[in-house]
């Protein structure tokens, strides 16, 4: 009896096949500067709600059924957050989420190396690099996967998922540019390049000879997901030297008709999808999030919780109910306001996000910001386009130039203007040796020569950063290994973000100081004249060749900055 | 025994878990649905409940009705349910105790007293008090599955031969209403506006022809224009609201407004289960509107308009109430003016605030 009712269970099982995803929740380097030193990526808050939380939440809506979680820096903590989150507290049984620890690892091939050694993977599943926001049903890319092992192609290895998003674009990680062939029909790809140039592509002749049907393609995003077959980590163990998934994927193609493994490709339309990579996509994917382009992602439905409602007004305004704003604070638009934050009368906050329980006083002028929880901004203060993290204090008359960042608990001030571009964390950094989880991210090579200005970090530098300042400037790495990884001139991360919004943000200005509407009309017709006529100059720029990119894509970037905003407002209830 | 009443309570954890996760993924579309979703819910939480007196019940029913409303708080349906429960709580209750005491006053008569309202504190024991309550709560849930029936029944009112109709976007009792018109061998025209972004007129157009009505599909931009050719206006609603505004979906209010100009009537055909007790600003009153995603406006792919541009998609217009001439309920037609009075018949004043 016992004998045949396992085997009936054992078929049961063969039927059912669960859908399985692997998360990457480390990039293995340091593109978060001092913010990462402390607290992993994964749980940074993107619009105060964890990073991690968006993957599992895009993951659950894709009726995943099991999430292996891989974590290595500060694994302990994400660890911990998850046991604490709904996933495995009993609320929701739809997902099993395991996390898995990891010390020893360094890349992303060697956490697959380890899953293959765990034998966790049972068929296809979903791979995630990083930090995915999506509102794209993932399922169905696993089911066109699966249809094509199934049917003709049964050498395909991996679907690797890109969404479309012209060269400039704001959620384009800069690192990430490339260039690829596809196999029109059959959507197969041909050849990868990743190239930070973008006007030169070589391509291979032997491709186009031998296919017929070649769309080349350099209006794409790489979304880091991509589906596998259970062979993938195997073929990782098999070739120590695939370190990332684009080395997997080059690897694949170089020996494509010795082994007759392929690569194929799936492109989203319509949905969304992207990865927080460095400071600049975190900006343009928080933006988009405000913005709802995420949506059922958004902060009112997603960041919003039973105790805690966060409500939805006009200009993408997200207000918790217990915020204090006092009189003459306005919030001009795309702001999210969590929990617990006062806001002082004259403080004005556009296009930025305030975590909970943040102190923002008096004529506060706060600008594509980033606060996150527990922050104090003393009366009088300027912070513009900068990331402040959790219990950062900035004393009375502080001015915060563009792109700096604040690590955690560092205290700045009084009546102090900070150089664009300044990193500053709390304590001292320690020597890059001494900490093991420093030593192998160091696949970074920053660029940021205005941090030495001359002072060694190991004193508080109280002439820069204020009499009662607790700040160090926090300086990267400079040991660059000369790994594969091409360098991309780190110093433009966050600052090119900013120019572009400059000219907006002169405009914003104005109607806040003007509180008139009919002014800012007018002003919107202006820019609307010059809209009109800079479109012109750029339709010659935009010459699309027969390819299907724009050779000139650089152009459009420098061009994109001079233009003004032009508001336009569709169906206003 | 206790386990099985364990399991029975995570079971019920775990639908209220998944009725809040759906809502607030904003997955569920079909109101009617929602409704009965919403009563379901409800009843099942009633009957699971553990009280000694109807104070007991009616704090807790707040309580958890206050977490469903929680997934998504401007779908008012949610709200308008638990406010009916509530109230049919209350009416049993009071039912109950003045059977006991033999009084001769009618319920009826204590309803419209306000200060023997405030007076009473519900904390009488009343052992039968579940029961009846779960037997009213099914009748409220027949009525609500019925609800497009009744008004459908009341369409040769309205609807006469060659009729020149226009409507907007898709409502289920709408549609029936036109297609017991036709039933009837009405011969009338239907001129659907499209309701883009989202194009639910699409699918009401095509509903309609194949029930073979003539039906013409126009786009939001053309109302104008149609508008003087048309006889009458009738639309479906999300809700309405305690003044008899409505919250219908994005175009309405134009639609209204222009109707107002050519001096036509607008007829809202909407069940009783929509009326809110709320306004269109009540303080507290979670946002009025929701927003979708830009996507259906703008191509995310490009890249020059993305960072320049702000997108607003409002799903809801407010349409205020001077612009409707009636409503056709399935309790027969009300005048807009008269809204405010069934709110009361409906709706406890204590329930408004969850």
């Amino acid at each position: 009896m016992a004998p045949k009712a396992k085997k009936q269970q054992n078929e049961n099982l063969k039927q059912e096949q669960i859908l399985q995803a692997v998360i990457i929740a480390d990039t293995f380097n340091v593109r978060f500067g001092p913010v990462t030193l402390k607290k992993p990526r994964a749980l940074l808050p993107l619009v105060n709600v964890p990073l991690i939380d968006y993957t599992l939440e895009a993951l659950a809506a894709s009726k995943v059924q099991e999430v292996f979680v891989f974590c290595c820096h500060l694994g302990e903590q994400i660890r911990e957050y998850i046991r604490k989150s709904k996933w495995q507290d009993g609320r929701s049984s739809s997902m099993r989420v395991v996390t898995l620890l990891s010390d020893s690892c360094i890349s992303v091939g060697d956490a697959l190396r380890e899953i293959d050694a765990k034998s966790l993977i049972r068929n296809d599943f979903l791979l995630i690099i990083g930090n995915l926001v999506a509102n794209v049903d993932l399922s169905l890319v696993v089911e066109e996967h699966k249809q094509r092992t199934q049917g003709k192609d049964k050498s395909s290895m991996m679907t690797l998922l890109f969404k479309t998003a012209q060269p400039g674009h704001r959620a384009r990680c800069r690192e990430d540019e490339m260039f690829l062939l596809e196999e029109g029909i059959t959507k197969r790809l041909l050849y990868f390049q990743k190239s930070p140039d973008q006007r030169k592509f070589p391509i291979p002749k032997d491709i186009l000879l031998d296919h017929e049907d070649v769309i080349v393609h350099n209006d794409l995003m790489d979304c880091h997901v991509c589906v596998c077959s259970p062979i993938v980590p195997t073929l990782f163990t098999d070739n120590f030297d695939y370190q990332t998934v684009d080395s997997f994927v080059k690897g694949i193609l170089i020996n494509e008709e010795i082994m007759g493994n392929k690569i194929h490709m799936s492109i989203i339309q319509d949905k969304y999808a992207a990865r927080v990579s460095n400071l600049q996509t975190y900006d343009a994917i928080s933006k988009d999030v405000i913005c709802r382009w995420t949506k059922p992602l958004v902060p009112d439905m997603f960041g919003s919780c039973h105790e805690k409602r966060i409500k939805n007004g006009r200009h993408n305004v997200y207000c918790s109910e217990d915020v204090t704003m006092l009189r003459g604070s306005t919030l001009v638009n795309n702001v999210v306001v969590g929990g617990g934050t006062f806001i002082g009368s004259g403080a004005v906050i556009s296009q930025s996000v305030i975590g909970q329980n943040c102190r923002i006083g008096e004529n506060v002028r706060i600008q594509n910001s980033y606060l996150f929880d527990n922050v104090t901004i003393e009366d009088n203060c300027e912070v513009d386009t900068s990331l402040l993290c959790s219990g950062v204090h900035v004393l009375e008359n502080v001015i915060i130039g563009k792109g700096c960042v604040l690590a955690w608990e560092t205290v700045v001030g009084p009546d102090k203007k900070l150089a664009s571009g300044t990193q500053l964390m709390s304590e001292p950094q320690k020597d890059e040796f001494d900490d093991l989880d420093m030593s192998f991210e160091g696949v970074d090579k920053p660029q940021n020569d205005k941090a030495d200005q001359g002072q060694s970090e190991e004193t508080m530098d109280t002439e820069s950063y204020g009499a009662k300042c607790k700040a160090y400037v926090y300086k990267p790495l400079v040991e660059s290994d000369d790994e594969e990884e091409e360098i991309v001139e780190e110093e433009s991360w966050w600052l090119r973000a900013g120019d572009l919004r400059d000219e907006q943000l002169d405009e914003s200005e104005d109607s806040s100081d003007g509180g008139d509407n009919e002014e800012d009309e007018e002003d919107e017709a202006g820019s609307d004249g010059e809209f009109g006529l800079n479109s012109e100059d750029d339709e010659e720029d935009n010459i699309d060749s027969s390819l299907g990119f724009n050779p000139k894509a650089c152009l459009l970037k420098v061009d994109a900055g001079k233009r003004k905003t032009n508001l336009m407002v569709v169906n206003m209830d | 025994m206790p386990t099985g009443e364990a399991d029975k309570a995570s079971g019920l954890k775990e639908r209220i878990e998944v009725f809040v996760d759906e809502m607030k993924k904003g997955n569920s579309v079909n109101s009617c649905e929602i409704a009965i979703n919403t009563i379901n819910l409800l009843i099942r939480i009633i009957s699971q409940a553990k009280f000694t007196n109807a104070r007991e019940l009616l704090k807790h029913v707040k309580a958890e009705g206050k977490y469903l409303q929680a997934g998504d708080p401007s779908e008012n349906i949610i709200g308008n349910m638990i406010r009916r429960v509530l109230k049919i709580i209350r009416e049993e209750y009071r039912a109950i105790i003045s059977q006991e005491a033999g009084q001769e006053r009618s319920v009826n008569f204590e309803d419209t007293s306000l200060a023997d309202d405030e007076e009473e504190d519900y904390a009488k024991p009343t052992p039968n008090l579940k029961a009846s309550v779960i037997e009213a709560i099914s009748e409220l849930k027949t009525e609500i599955e019925g609800g497009a029936e009744n008004i459908a029944a009341m369409a040769t009112n309205y609807i006469h031969e060659n009729d020149i109709i226009l409507t907007i976007g898709r409502s289920r009792t709408v549609e029936a209403f036109f297609k017991s018109a036709a039933l009837k061998k009405i011969k009338f025209q239907v001129l659907v506006s499209e309701c883009a972004p989202f194009c639910h007129g699409h699918e009401m157009a095509k509903n309609l022809a194949e029930a073979k009505i003539n039906t013409t599909l126009i786009t939001e931009c053309q109302i104008g224009t149609i508008m003087p050719r048309v006889n009458k206006v009738i639309i479906g609603t999300h809700s309405f609201m305690a003044n008899g505004g409505l919250k219908a979906v994005t175009g309405t209010n134009i639609l209204a407004l222009l109707a107002k100009e050519h001096n036509k009537d607008v007829i809202v055909c909407s069940s009783l289960y929509k009326l809110s007790p709320l306004f269109h600003s009540t303080l507290k009153h979670a946002s009025f509107n929701k927003f979708a995603s830009p996507n259906e406006l703008l191509d995310y792919e490009d890249a020059e308009l993305l960072s320049k541009v702000e997108v607003i998609a409002p799903i809801f217009d407010y349409v205020p109430p001077d612009l409707i001439s009636m409503v056709v309920s399935n309790n027969g037609p009300q005048s807009v003016s008269y809204v405010y009075r069934l709110v009361k018949d409906y709706y406890h004043p204590d329930d408004t605030e969850l």
